[in-house]
């Protein structure tokens, strides 16, 4: 029986530019850490081997819309073909960007936000978009 | 130094002084003041600047 999987409710936190927060408009927050694999299989090789490449690095965020004032939008609409960095944490720290071992703080640096959905209406429905931020250096901070 | 006043409570105290620490770089300011969630100090009204009152337009 798995007895230390993680249970998501309400505890993850988003921080975009390590001073934005957008917990309280995020429903669902994917980063996954990738280094191309690149193939150095020769003659006299019985197996397929690779060695590490580029880091390739994706955050997939589903953030409700909101066009008010400091929501979703206008947090977005800024980053949009820009670098920037983000940290995507199991819980929000208690102290602003002090994270641990027990809750790491998975970081993207100089990432890029290549397309935004402006609107995303379904009736009878709330508003969501989904983003991918791509590239970007990976880091975990513990500290 | 300029300082930067909060218009969001996404980055701190609306009105108060933006607070400045490590993780405020050239980069991340130049972000806040472009999304509005802060403006230059010089910028931003202040609570004890006084209004002009409003001149009522009269038609002769």
């Amino acid at each position: 029986m798995a007895t230390t999987t993680s249970t998501y409710l309400s505890n993850p936190d988003v921080l975009i530019n390590s001073t934005v927060s957008l917990r309280d408009q995020c429903s669902a927050a994917s980063l996954v850490r990738t280094v191309e694999a690149l193939e150095s299989t020769a003659f006299g090789d019985v197996s397929r081997y690779y060695v590490g490449g580029f880091e390739s690095n994706e955050l997939t965020l589903t953030l409700y819309m909101s066009y008010s004032t400091s929501e979703t939008y206008h947090t977005l609409a800024a980053l949009v073909g820009t670098q920037f960095d983000v940290i995507v944490s199991p819980s929000a720290p208690a102290t602003a960007g002090t994270y641990s071992a027990s809750n790491p703080g998975f970081k993207l640096e100089d990432c890029y936000l290549a397309s935004l959905p402006v609107i995303n209406a379904t009736m009878g429905e709330l508003s969501t978009i989904d983003i991918t931020i791509q590239g970007g250096k990976y880091s975990v901070d513990e500290s | 130094m300029t300082d930067y006043i909060v218009n969001s409570h996404r980055v701190g105290a609306v009105g108060e002084k933006l607070k400045i620490n490590k993780f405020i770089t050239e980069k991340v300011l130049a972000y806040l003041l472009k999304a509005g969630f802060i403006t230059e100090a010089s910028q931003a009204p202040t609570k004890s600047a006084k209004t002009e009152p409003k001149q009522e337009l009269t038609e002769e």
